[in-house]
């Protein structure tokens, strides 16, 4: 396929190969020439081989073909003639063009400087004595530019050592006792819920079978104020874990579950896993047979978790202040001075599991939310805030080790790294769900591009939990931002298994998220989701790129060595 | 849409066999797929737990 002259540009230093049968005579231009991105290719599998004194695209370009030539030949100076050693630069410098003064007074024309500028950032400083008045434009005093606190929110942490079942649900000198009859009660929260056990899973104990692991929810309230702002309290040591199965026994993520032993599947540590401390307090559902396919059939287990979760949070708004014992103020800016930048997370939204809440009532929460799938998966902007307050239940799609569950967007690594940064100013989290089919997918894609562009942002990192179609949608994510001068950078689980089936230009500074040695989605629940050290990653790709600093094209293949040698630059 | 569609070499596991097929889920969330029995080349009898391998990739519809 033939290329265009941006690409011949790009390419000047590479091979020049003929894409197409041409003729004696023909002068050659970039409509005449292969894409040398396909060249690689084109050599291992013997189709192409380039001559060591094979001419460059550069060279080659205005240059005359003194025989007939077949595709995939490769130019050599036997080939052509009349070639040109700065063709390119002959071709840009057409484009310049100086345009004389046009001024009706000769005499004045001398004493002045006239220059056009594209653009101009920084600051001019002039002579004492000069004519301000005289100047062409308007002179301010320098203002300095303030940061403003536009929300605050603030978490108090309550551990809790010890959890057990007893008559009433209670929380005193962290100890958290649940009622025993709750999961009978949490039946009535949706009518697929045929039955729900609990129980206690302290760390020494954790070589326990499991049904697959749907969610690791985070016990948090409400104390004061919504969502994103006032006082939230939140209980440490301690992690709800729903897991889930149908009556026939089918477990609900039959399509790559994470059914087994829990201290085998699980990645403890990861942002969204249980830490290595935690209590776990298993809730296991079984749903109506056949409905575990269904967005209704795991949507009632999460209802029904939720219930059990939402008395244990009616005790939690109780607690006294002073026996807290971790105070973190969280703070939403508006910096002024700083680039815009926007963090965009795609998340799941094919239909049952691959779906979220946003925006519950109470943290991490169910009710109250409206859910991505039922909103069309269009952009909708959470504040940082509001995402570090629990504004994201994940109803969570199926691979275990590349889904983020509600306890990842609870300590997302990149919301709080670009929310505290010091360089940039985070505008807001963009959730857009990712539909089934190409059409949908184009058209949030295109909504995301204009919000992008309304919010007139310098830069954007996109992510993606999980691989598969929903790389289309992250390709057309990037590009959608991308083609409106913003600089983007994209986060995802690709390595072996989940390759790229599509890409474009502007997906050219990629941050890979795979931690297992063989590069595939290894059912070990969160191990290749994005961690504190693949945020930094992302940042300081963001920043290098939006600084212009030049980006190396990636591997063909995945290649730990890479992920290494960045990380190594870091520290 | 143009894609680049390369068949990856999957690891996967027999979940059950019968006289007419056999089940057989894919390492890595890839799912489970259903295929009759002489698609299946083995130098011994099918078994559920065997392991298998399979050049896969997506599923494009045309």
């Amino acid at each position: 396929m033939s290329i265009t002259f941006e690409t011949a540009k790009q390419h000047q230093n590479d091979p020049a190969v003929l894409c197409c049968l041409r003729t004696k005579g023909t002068i050659i231009s970039a409509s005449d020439l292969e894409d040398p991105s396909i060249f690689p290719d084109l050599e291992e599998s013997g189709l192409l081989n380039i001559p060591e004194h094979g001419l460059t695209i550069g060279q080659v370009l205005g240059a005359t073909l003194e025989r007939d030539a077949d595709s995939m030949t490769p130019l050599t100076p036997e080939l052509v003639s009349h070639i040109s050693e700065n063709q390119m630069d002959e071709l840009e410098s057409e484009k310049i063009t100086t345009s004389p003064n046009t001024g009706e007074d000769p005499t004045h024309e001398t004493q002045v400087i006239r220059f056009n500028i594209d653009k101009l950032v920084g600051q001019i400083e002039l002579p004492p004595g000069l004519n301000v008045n005289a100047l062409p434009f308007a002179t301010t005093a320098s203002k300095k530019a303030e940061d403003k606190v536009i929300r605050t929110l603030t978490q108090r942490a309550y551990p809790v050592d010890q959890v057990c079942v007893g008559a009433e649900t209670s929380f005193q000198d962290k100890v958290l006792t649940i009622r025993e009859a709750l999961c009978e009660e949490s039946l009535k929260a949706d009518p697929l819920v045929k039955n729900v056990e609990l129980d206690i899973i302290r760390p020494e104990d954790r070589h326990i079978y499991s049904n697959t692991i749907m969610d690791v929810i985070p016990i948090a309230t409400k104390v004061e104020g919504i969502l994103g702002e006032g006082v939230t309290h939140v209980m440490n040591g301690v992690i709800v874990v729903l897991t889930g199965v149908d009556e026939k026994g089918i477990q609900v993520h039959e399509f790559g579950s994470c059914e087994g032993y829990l201290d085998e599947k699980i990645r403890f540590g990861r942002p969204g896993s249980p830490d290595s401390e935690d209590i776990m307090i298993r809730v296991n559902v079984t749903v109506q047979e056949n409905t575990g396919m269904e967005r209704r059939g795991p949507f009632a287990a999460h209802k029904a978790c939720d219930s059990i979760i939402q008395e244990i949070r009616d005790v939690l708004k109780d607690a006294p202040a002073d026996a807290s014992t971790d105070q973190k103020v969280f703070r939403d800016w508006k910096k002024s001075g700083k680039p815009r930048v926007i963090l965009v997370k795609e998340i799941m939204g094919q239909g049952a599991m691959h779906d979220n809440v946003l925006l519950p009532s109470e943290p991490a929460g169910v009710i109250g939310g409206r859910r991505n799938v039922d909103l069309g998966n269009v952009p909708v902007v959470l504040s940082p805030n509001e995402v570090r307050d629990g504004g994201i239940h994940a109803l969570t799609c199926i691979g275990p080790a590349t889904k983020e569950v509600t306890r990842h967007y609870f300590r997302e690594p990149l919301v709080n790294l670009m929310a505290e940064d010091e360089e940039i100013n985070l505008a807001g989290v963009v959730f857009i769900g990712s539909p089934q089919v190409n059409d949908e997918k184009s058209y949030v894609s295109a909504r995301l591009g204009a919000l992008a562009e309304a919010l007139d942002v310098e830069g954007a990192i996109v992510t993606t939990e999980g691989f598969g179609n929903n790389h289309i949608d992250f390709a057309g994510n990037i590009e959608q931002i991308g083609r409106r001068g913003i600089k983007v950078v994209g986060v995802s689980f690709c390595a072996y298994q989940g390759q790229l089936v599509v890409g474009n230009k502007y997906m050219d500074a990629m941050v890979e998220l795979n931690k297992d040695p063989e590069g595939f989605e290894n059912e070990i629940l969160a191990d290749s989701t994005i961690c504190p050290t693949d945020a930094e990653r992302a940042l300081i790709m963001l920043k290098t790129k939006m600084a212009g600093v030049p980006i190396e094209p990636a591997n063909r293949k995945w290649s730990q060595e890479v992920i290494d040698a960045n990380e190594q630059l870091m520290s | 849409m143009d894609y680049e569609l390369t068949p990856k070499l999957l690891p996967g596991t027999i979940l059950e066999v019968t006289e007419r097929d056999v089940k057989v889920t894919l390492k890595g969330r890839m799912g489970i797929i259903q295929v009759p029995l002489r698609s299946v080349i083995s130098d011994h009898a099918l078994q559920v737990g065997q392991t298998i391998q399979v050049y896969l990739s997506y599923i494009q519809v045309v």
